[in-house]
């Protein structure tokens, strides 16, 4: 190791000592110049010294007022005033590097960079390519002390830290704030995923002592940034409160990054280092909650439980972790804790949050990704929660709680009376239009049919703006070939759910011409494209091909059961055999329309297709591939005989006996 | 003028948000002030007036001192220097902030100043794609070079939030549009859409009440952000029509046609139509119309000014044949063609309809680039064919006496003086589209600062309305310093021009290129049939194409006026081939639509493409230059 006192054989004093300006001429522009000139008549003795002085004051000045700044209680006031330290510093780094670089000034103007590049990136919540150049340009301003610019400015910023830290070994001095600047080059590398520079730097930072290491926590740990001394400049985060920051924020960002690649056990034990280190409240509940979620993926839902439990002991609860609950009770299957979990979450959401004064430090937060959608912390908001809710509670058969939520769900779309308003869930999952429909088969599965025909209504002369103009062009959509109009699946969607609300409120006549519009709209609109879009692309205003084909044997079914009720097989029978020839495989079709063969007493068309159901039972099932709006899969189960495989074998004997003997 | 704000910073935006009684405030590299109005009018006492209301007195023929109110710090609700638009519905703040890569529409919701001393809460964000690089290349944030316009839209009979904006820059569309423009789900939500037109020529929508996110995720703009349009220049109003008469729907009587125009007047119209079968699908149209500069909308017209001039373009009318086989296409499909109608008014920065006239007349509020406040009453027959003919009453009417006559209300912006830019309040109370009348500012912002500099013109072409014919040489001038004093005349560089007997000056066109105008004595012999003549030669030189063309085009269009004038005046016409100078200047409007063309081809080409195009473009250019211009 060097020591201080090989410097002084170069030349350069103590930090305060000589006049190193008088060394190179003066560049003569700037602000320096001006504050130069404006102090003291240049060339008197003592006056870099003092300048030096000067600066240095304003330098902690600053970082003091930053404190003020930061304790104040009015947010606005605050953020006011580190916009004008924020302003205080770039004036100061201004001065500072109108000047020709000096390695006496280097230290205070090292601190001083990175003051600006720390209050900057708090401020702005983010590192941005600025904070990058002025990194660049404190360099250069070092390497050019040593005569050493030029090619290597090519090399980029990891170049120049090359470079500049094979010096330090001479540049002393300089040694604990070019760690400073480093740990916030380091922070500036992990905010935007260049781990490859970031692994480097780390190890010309150590050494290269331990080079065999490539693991970026290791070499976190093991670097350890001199300690600044007591007289150094006032600095508004040191070096070592930085890398305990880097630590924590990289174990998270790596153990997140397992998790999704499915590295279940590394990202355990990133998350758990994570969670051991210095680590803010808030930061906490993120990581307990995804390690909750990485556990809950390695089959340990208890321990799961715990952790999460752990994230939502004191403070306010927070979304995140009581919907990773809810998907762990869905799988321990406990479905009154689960739904309890979505309604607190949907409690949670309910609150908006003001944003609080920022700390006027590079924090933990600062270097994290932004989650996601797919991210394990997306939770969304109140009424997508509220969404994820009314749909749980339809698909596992609670339909009162459903059209209850539902009718909340649209309370808090469609009402904004109040200063308040809500967006629609997300894509991907349902569009506005499914919602109502959903809304609509939940009241109906809840038996209140006469609400779900106002939920219908509503939707018909909200979307009737979008539908073609009425009527007589109608016709002319019926003579030609033209693709799906806008819209016009939802409208016969609607069409199909009021008519099973009028039989449920037993109006036969009403259903049928329900049933029947519905059936019109459909066969006009032959499918839009070839290509076949998920089952819910809202966008073209149509649903998929298989979801349009089911819309229309459901509406054919629905239609016939109601001429069988009214006892006119005839017409039945031809609805159900519309539907078995337009979907062969649909065996709710095929058993409806065996049902009425026999009951007409025709034989042997009966007993044709019950072979031809017997057969294609065997055949390998393939229909779960695709999936249905949740509204006609609700639908579809309302016209499935829950007897069917029974009744199929009654068949089997009253049918078919006879025939063999 | 009930009360002037001084703000720390260059106003670029505010509205006015009646209801509440505060004004919203942009001030460039800022953030957004809230300033109340109540306020404004208690603190306002004679103690104010220094030495400010000396300048504008001396400025101004004696306007009364209005009160200056700096604006106080702590009014600034959100501060952001990155912002560069908002609107404001109800209590919500839409602004669209440059991002270091992207533009980021953000939502706030906001309190009322003093009413509560947190920051407004943000609950939404999403990024715009954007193609260009934004932010300066160096570390200090660098404003952009034109502002994005944002501008709320809402479908019909909404209510709640978009139904409570007055004063707002918002529009309501017709029910049939709006589903089409921005689809189902905004539709059946009924929510308002924000409207973007960005500098690159984007203009996309996004759903307001989709924007609303969870605090830690931002939304995902492949789902929320729509691109409705790429107008390939920089959008620099954004407004709506009525183009069909309201006779078969009365209900629904809200504008139908969705109108963006272009910094180089490039026009979008976008009306719902029903096509064969009868769905509904969007018609766009495109058109090109002079370089705009400030716009608005009224009825089925847009008034838009260029540097030179005020245009009113119908989209109802606009020449369309109408096509007896399709006659139900016919009435709902827009004009074929845009021809606008000049109305000979210049240097118009912003513009604002007052009120209209059902026989087809119209009064516009303007402002003009010296700060000079205008009503111009336009009669724009409805019989009269495309172009329309315009004239125009009142121009040049002092703020005074428009103060008086449309009486006092309460106190909205209006914006003017040289030698410094101060918001000046006026009341406004009686305009439709206050947010129109919002835009001055920063334009006026832009053109004082280019002026204060000795002998630098700010806008070239100066007038057509106002020439009246000068003698050339008057004893002691040269006839090239004279007839550079003709063509600077009503311009603020002509006093510069006059007392140093300049024969050229360098100046800045509106879109900072520079310019360069040089008048020297030449004798000409194949113009007039008598033989050689005494002649100037004008000499327009600039490094921007366009600024060129238009100079050109300005001089041109200046000389012809005064040949006619001249016509009329006089029992004897100057022995000048009339004819001649009208070719050219139909010439020069071939040619000005071609490089139009070219450049517009340029920007899509592949390598090869453009280098024939650019080969083009250079021929054009030369040919642009080379029949030099004569004046007598």
């Amino acid at each position: 190791m060097q020591k201080r006192t090989d410097l002084s054989s170069l030349g350069w004093g103590p930090r305060r000592g000589r006049a190193y300006l008088s060394a190179a001429p003066s560049r003569g522009l700037g602000p320096a110049s001006a504050t130069l000139s404006h102090q003291t008549p240049l060339g008197s003795s003592g006056l870099h010294a003092s300048c030096l002085d000067l600066w240095r004051e304003k330098n902690d000045q600053l970082v003091r007022q930053a404190k003020v700044a930061q304790d104040s209680r009015q947010f606005l006031r605050g953020q006011q005033l580190a916009q004008d330290v924020l302003e205080g510093f770039r004036g100061l780094l201004h001065s500072l590097q109108g000047l020709p670089a000096a390695v006496p000034v280097l230290p205070l103007e090292l601190t001083v960079t990175c003051n600006f590049i720390t209050m900057k990136a708090s401020l702005a919540q983010g590192f941005t390519e600025n904070q990058a150049q002025d990194i660049q340009q404190s360099l250069e301003r070092v390497l050019e002390t040593q005569k050493q610019l030029g090619p290597r400015l090519e090399c980029g910023l990891r170049g120049l830290w090359d470079s500049v830290l094979h010096y330090s070994s001479v540049l002393l001095e300089l040694l604990p704030a070019l760690h400073h600047l480093a740990g916030l080059q380091a922070a500036l590398w992990l905010s935007t995923d260049c781990l490859g520079d970031l692994t480097l730097l780390l190890q010309t930072l150590n050494g290269n002592q331990s080079e065999a290491s490539e693991d970026l926590l290791h070499l976190l740990k093991t670097w350890s940034p001199p300690a600044e001394e007591s007289d150094a400049p006032l600095t508004l985060q040191d070096a070592r409160g930085l890398r305990d920051v880097l630590l924590t924020a990289s174990a998270y960002r790596q153990g997140l990054q397992e998790l999704i690649t499915g590295s279940l056990p590394k990202a355990l034990s990133s998350l758990q280092e994570a969670a051991s280190g210095l680590c803010p409240r808030p930061v906490l509940v993120q990581v307990y909650t995804v390690l909750g979620t990485c556990l809950r993926k390695m089959g340990n839902p208890q321990r799961a439980l715990l952790y999460l439990v752990a994230a939502l002991k004191g403070g306010s609860p927070w979304g995140p972790p009581l919907l990773e609950a809810s998907r762990l009770y869905q799988q321990l299957g406990n479905t009154a804790a689960e739904l309890e979990s979505l309604e607190l979450l949907v409690d949670a959401l309910s609150v908006t949050h003001s944003p609080e004064a920022p700390q006027l430090l590079i924090e933990v937060e600062l270097l994290l990704p932004q989650p996601n959608p797919a991210s394990p912390l997306h939770c969304g908001t109140q009424s997508q929660a509220k969404y994820l809710l009314a749909s749980r509670c339809l698909q596992i058969g609670r339909a009162e709680d459903a059209a209850e939520h539902y009718l909340d769900l649209l309370a808090l779309l469609l009402d904004d009376s109040e200063p308040k308003f809500s967006p629609p869930p997300s894509r991907p999952g349902p569009c506005m239009p499914e919602v109502f429909l959903e809304a609509a088969a939940a009241l109906i599965q809840a038996g209140r049919a006469q609400d779900a025909l106002t939920v219908c209504e509503e939707l018909l002369s909200r979307m009737s703006s979008l539908l073609p103009k009425m009527p007589q062009l109608w016709e002319d959509a019926r003579k030609g070939t033209k693709e799906s109009p806008h819209c016009l699946s939802w409208v016969s969607a609607t069409y199909l759910l009021q008519g099973r609300a009028w039989v449920q409120l037993g109006a036969q006549k009403e259903a049928i011409s329900e049933f029947s519009r519905c059936l019109e709209l459909l066969f006009q609109a032959t499918p839009k494209d070839k290509e076949q879009g998920p089952a819910s692309s809202c966008e073209q205003g149509c649903m998929s091909d298989v979801a349009l084909q089911q819309l229309r044997v459901a509406a054919l079914i629905s239609r016939g059961l109601q001429w069988v009720a009214s006892d006119q097989d005839t017409k039945a029978l031809q609805d159900f055999l519309l539907s078995v020839q337009m979907c062969p495989g649909n065996r709710d079709a095929s058993f409806h329309l065996l049902q009425t063969l026999r009951r007409m007493d025709r034989r042997d068309e009966a007993i044709a297709l019950w072979w031809s159901l017997e057969a294609q039972a065997k055949l390998p099932q393939e229909n779960a591939a695709w999936s249905l709006p949740l509204f006609l899969e609700t639908y579809l189960s309302w016209i499935r005989s829950p007897d069917r495989e029974t009744l199929l074998e009654e068949f089997q004997t009253s049918l078919l006996e006879p025939c063999d003997l | 003028v009930q009360a002037v704000f001084r703000f720390p910073g260059r106003v670029w935006h505010l509205e006015l948000s009646a209801l509440r009684g505060v004004l919203y405030v942009l001030c460039a590299q800022k953030g957004v002030y809230c300033v109340s109005l109540d306020q404004a009018s208690r603190s306002v006492s004679q103690d104010d007036g220094d030495d400010s209301d000396k300048n504008d007195e001396d400025s101004e023929d004696g306007e009364p001192p209005c009160p200056v109110i700096p604006v106080d710090p702590d009014a600034c609700i959100l501060p952001d220097a990155t912002l560069c638009a908002f609107v404001v519905l109800d209590d919500v703040l839409v602004t669209l902030a440059q991002g270091p890569a992207q533009w980021k529409v953000q939502l706030f919701r906001c309190h009322r100043p003093g009413e509560d001393a947190r920051p407004p809460g943000q609950i939404g964000e999403v990024e715009l794609s954007t193609s260009s690089p934004l932010a300066g290349s160096l570390g200090e944030p660098t404003a952009p070079r034109f502002l994005p316009v944002l501008c709320c839209v809402s479908p019909p009979g909404c209510s709640g939030l978009c139904g409570r904006m007055p004063g707002s820059g918002g529009f309501t569309l017709e029910r049939a549009l709006f589903g089409l423009l921005f689809g189902v789900d905004a539709s059946l939500l009924e929510s308002p859409v924000i409207l973007c037109g960005l500098p690159d020529g984007q203009l996309c929508c996004v759903v307001l009440k989709t924007l609303v996110t969870s605090r830690l995720a931002p939304g995902d703009p492949k789902a929320l952000v729509k691109i409705l349009h790429h107008l390939e220049e920089p959008v620099v109003s954004i407004g709506a029509l009525r183009t069909e008469s309201s006779g078969e729907n009365v209900e629904d009587t809200h504008p139908d046609c969705l109108v963006a125009l272009g910094r180089h007047g490039r026009v979008l119209a976008v009306k719902a139509s029903w096509d064969e079968a009868g769905d509904p699908v969007p018609e766009l149209q495109e058109d090109r119309l002079p370089r705009a500069g400030a716009a608005c909308g009224g009825g089925s017209r847009v008034y838009h000014s260029t540097p030179s001039d005020l245009c009113v373009v119908d989209l109802a009318r606009g020449g369309a044949p109408q096509d007896p086989v399709q006659p139900d296409r016919g009435s709902g499909s827009l004009p074929s063609l845009l021809c606008p109608a000049s109305v000979s008014v210049c240097s118009v920065v912003t513009l604002s309809v007052l009120s209209e006239v059902p026989e087809g007349g119209t009064r516009l509020l303007a402002l003009s680039a010296r700060g000079r406040l205008m009503t111009c009453s336009l009669d724009l027959s409805s019989e009269a064919p495309c172009p329309a003919r315009a004239t125009v009453v009142n121009t040049g009417q002092k703020i005074k006496e428009l103060l008086s006559g449309i009486g006092a209300g309460s106190p909205l912006l209006g914006g003017l003086s040289p030698p410094r830019l101060r918001p000046v309040a006026l009341p406004l109370t009686p305009m439709r589209a206050p947010d129109a009348a919002s835009c001055p500012i920063p334009e006026v912002g832009r053109d004082v600062r280019r002026v204060l500099g000795p002998a630098r013109v700010s806008s070239l072409p100066s007038g057509r309305l106002s020439v009246s014919l000068r003698c050339l040489s008057p004893p002691g001038v040269s006839l090239g310093c004279a007839t550079l004093q003709w063509l600077l005349a009503e311009n603020s560089a002509l006093d510069v021009v006059r007392a140093r007997l300049l024969s050229s000056v360098r100046g800045v066109a509106p879109d900072g290129t520079d310019l360069h105008l040089v008048v020297r004595e030449v004798t000409v012999t194949h113009l007039c049939a008598a033989g050689p003549m005494q002649a100037v030669e004008i000499q327009v030189e600039s490094s921007s194409l366009a600024s060129l063309c238009q100079a050109h085009h300005a001089v041109i269009g200046r000389l012809q006026r005064m040949v006619v004038e001249q016509a009329a005046q006089s029992s004897s016409p100057p022995d000048l081939r009339v004819q001649y100078l009208h070719q050219i200047q139909v010439n020069h409007e071939t040619l000005l639509r071609e490089v139009q063309t070219l450049r517009d081809r340029l920007s899509t080409d592949d390598e090869a493409g453009s280098r024939t195009t650019a080969e083009r473009l250079l021929q054009v250019y030369q040919q642009l230059r080379s029949p030099s211009l004569l004046l007598v």
